[in-house]
């Protein structure tokens, strides 16, 4: 009963996998745009009409449009499975799976350190204001949570960017474009690196430290008026044994979806703060790929972040399967 | 040493609202003594569970407001305790169950970790022993396979067998009293046999108070020795279980008897009392049951709450009017 839970879970994520492969070929595809006009746009050269489309034909065989989408659909899916995401459109044709690892890393360090700083911040504090409810510091919290999960975290990036930034000068308020390609893990590096990720981070993750800490305190609130609370408590145990063990142990649930969705929905997010800062991750790889029209590399990028949503969310439910012994049963009761 | 497990005089609860201030009980008296099973009976809202989470101090102040003239526990003044006394006594000495057991065991710990942590925490047991001793509390209370069953978590037991994992646990530390707010409403009536059964054991096995919180009065006749009946916040009646049952003098308890259903009682013959308990918010002036009382004298009921009066040495009761003594005492 417990094996079958995982392996549901296992073929579900897989299933929806198979249907963001198709969904990534083509949805691009579903666009006008002809690639093979975007690499030679027709005012640049001074040939005739029929050497355009003849070189326009050549440039389709070449990046394999001149199939039916079909037989490209089949010829991308088999590639996909020896691990191959094609060579994008740019000039030198640089292979897609490269360009996306070499990116990928600037990503994480902001989406990863944005998650873990906002749970941590928003759940301490979150179990702070559960405790002293209805008091100045809960008060603040639920009214400052409509104002600030309202604001779109690019405005808040815009705002702190001038104030931080440009107008005090504390932090840049450009990506440092070099940080990148000289990186080699010295402590200079490094601190070079989180001091150039200091404004994006903080503008992605004020939002999050409320929406956890709003959420927070509203399950440790919900769990402990639960009658096992109560019981704890006609127990005698001490008041840190029925927080840890008795409230945390079922108010984390809530928390470990809300968690696993954000690192899908900072991904995404981080597509606009990178722009912002001109911050050097897939989020920028992505808007350029749509500006071009490259396919692969749209493909690609979609397909990496689809498949952290997946991953996120099925280590949501394989955690939910290890914390809550009612779901190895199927959730039956 | 007076016998006296738990001795309650003059307890109060309010709840400051936004709404006014809801008097959940308004000034009751209360005692147990050790080796006696007390019930104490009333219709939903009355204040019984709010008293019983009283007695044990659990009840959260603010927003609670609490005030007892006396509070005394094995003949210990308790009623200045602060939390950390409490602690001491609460879940040793004192110990409580509660109504729905599927909801008063934590759903993510396995049942037999949940009653080793009396062990661990409270009695200093090493986590061996208290694994054992839990296993052998859990056969005590009649739970099959014991050994098997501490593994499991609460959802993957029975009703009737988590109630009495949930006495097990509440039995562990040997308590001087035990109180069980509404222990079988949840169970259906075999079940609810067998666990009352259960409990009067338990309490005669070693010579524990038990307070019986119900609005079942068929479990307070089959249990209780004695009865404190309450209504909207006060108590109406009080007595040796069998003699308010052959021969109540207060209008509310009478009206309670007749409500209960038996077999072999004709339509005509099961009666109901009108109307609901008054609102807290909205108690009406005199006496708080006049509303719906149908012995009531409209001039003294309507002005003035009837006093607390003694019949006889065991007997009292709240009324200006009481019902005529049946006799055969």
């Amino acid at each position: 009963m417990k094996i079958d839970y995982v392996i549901k879970r296992i073929l579900h994520t897989v299933l929806i996998f198979l249907a963001v492969i198709t969904l990534n070929f083509f949805i691009p595809r579903i666009g006008v745009d002809d690639p093979a006009e975007r690499y030679y746009p027709p005012q640049l050269g001074s040939m005739t009409d029929e050497e355009y489309d003849e070189i326009k034909a050549l440039t389709r065989e070449q990046y394999g449009f001149d199939k039916s989408n079909l037989a490209q659909y089949a010829e991308y899916v088999k590639r996909l499975f020896s691990g191959d995401l094609g060579n994008s459109f740019q000039p030198g044709r640089p292979k897609v799976m490269e360009m996306i690892l070499e990116r990928l890393p600037w990503t994480l360090v902001l989406s990863v350190s944005t998650m873990v700083i906002s749970a941590f911040f928003g759940i301490t504090y979150g179990t702070f204001a559960a405790n002293q409810r209805g008091r100045l510091a809960d008060t603040a919290l639920l009214a400052s949570s409509t104002v600030l999960t309202a604001l779109p975290s690019f405005i808040i990036a815009l705002i702190l960017s001038m104030v931080l930034g440009f107008g005090l000068g504390i932090f840049p308020c450009y990506a440092d474009s070099e940080m990148m390609t000289s990186f080699d893990w010295s402590l200079a590096e490094i601190g070079n690196v989180l001091y150039n990720a200091a404004l994006p981070i903080i503008s992605m993750r004020i939002g999050g430290i409320v929406g956890y800490a709003v959420s927070t305190r509203n399950s440790v609130i919900v769990v402990s008026s639960d009658d096992y609370i109560l019981t704890a408590r006609a127990k005698g145990l001490s008041n840190s044994r029925i927080l840890y063990s008795h409230t945390l142990t079922n108010y984390l649930l809530p928390i470990v979806t809300r968690f696993m969705m954000g690192l899908s929905g900072l991904i995404g997010g981080a597509v606009v703060i990178e722009k912002v800062f001109n911050w050097n991750g897939m989020g920028t790889l992505f808007i350029n790929a749509n500006l071009n029209s490259d396919y692969p590399l749209m493909m690609g990028v979609m397909l990496f972040l689809s498949s952290i949503a997946l991953l996120a969310n099925l280590t949501a439910d394989l955690l939910y399967f290890v914390l809550d012994p009612r779901v190895q049963d199927g959730g039956r009761r | 040493m007076s016998d006296k497990v738990l001795k309650i005089r003059s307890l109060k609860v309010i709840f400051p609202t936004e709404r006014g201030i809801i008097k959940a009980v308004e000034g009751i008296d209360f005692e147990v003594s050790k080796g006696e099973c007390v019930a104490l009976v009333g219709e939903s809202g009355c204040g019984k569970s709010v008293s019983s989470l009283a007695f044990m101090k659990l009840l959260t102040t603010p927003p609670a407001i609490i005030d007892t003239r006396v509070h005394e526990f094995d003949g210990k003044d308790i009623s200045n305790y602060t939390d950390k006394q409490m602690k001491e006594i609460v879940g040793t000495e004192m110990t409580m169950i509660f109504q729905d057991a599927l909801s008063a065991l934590n759903p993510v710990i396995k049942v037999g970790r949940q009653i080793d942590e009396i062990y661990i925490k409270k009695l200093g047991y090493s986590k061996a022993d208290a694994k054992a001793a839990s296993i052998e509390i859990l056969r005590l209370v009649g739970v099959p396979s014991p050994a098997k069953r501490y593994h499991d978590y609460p959802h993957q037991l029975s009703g009737g067998m988590r109630q009495r994992a949930l006495i097990g646990m509440s039995f562990a530390s040997n308590p001087k009293m035990m109180i069980a707010d509404e222990p079988t409403t949840a169970l259906d009536v075999t079940i609810e046999s067998q666990i009352l059964k259960l409990l009067k054991d338990l309490q005669r096995k070693n010579g524990m108070a038990l307070v019986l919180i119900t609005h079942d009065l068929s479990v307070v006749k089959r249990t209780a020795d004695r009865v404190y009946v309450m209504y909207s916040g006060k108590i109406v009646e009080e007595g040796p279980t069998d003699q308010v049952f052959n021969n109540p003098r207060h209008p509310y308890t009478k009206g309670l008897i007749n409500s209960m259903p038996k077999i072999g009682k004709t339509k005509e013959e099961f009666t109901q009392i009108p109307d609901n308990v008054p609102h807290p918010l909205n108690k009406p002036e005199g006496c708080y049951f006049k509303p719906r009382c149908s012995n009531h004298d409209p001039e003294i009921c309507k002005l003035h709450m009837p006093a607390f009066e003694n019949l006889s040495e065991y007997r009292s009761v709240r009324c200006w009017n009481p019902i005529e003594d049946a006799g055969g005492e």
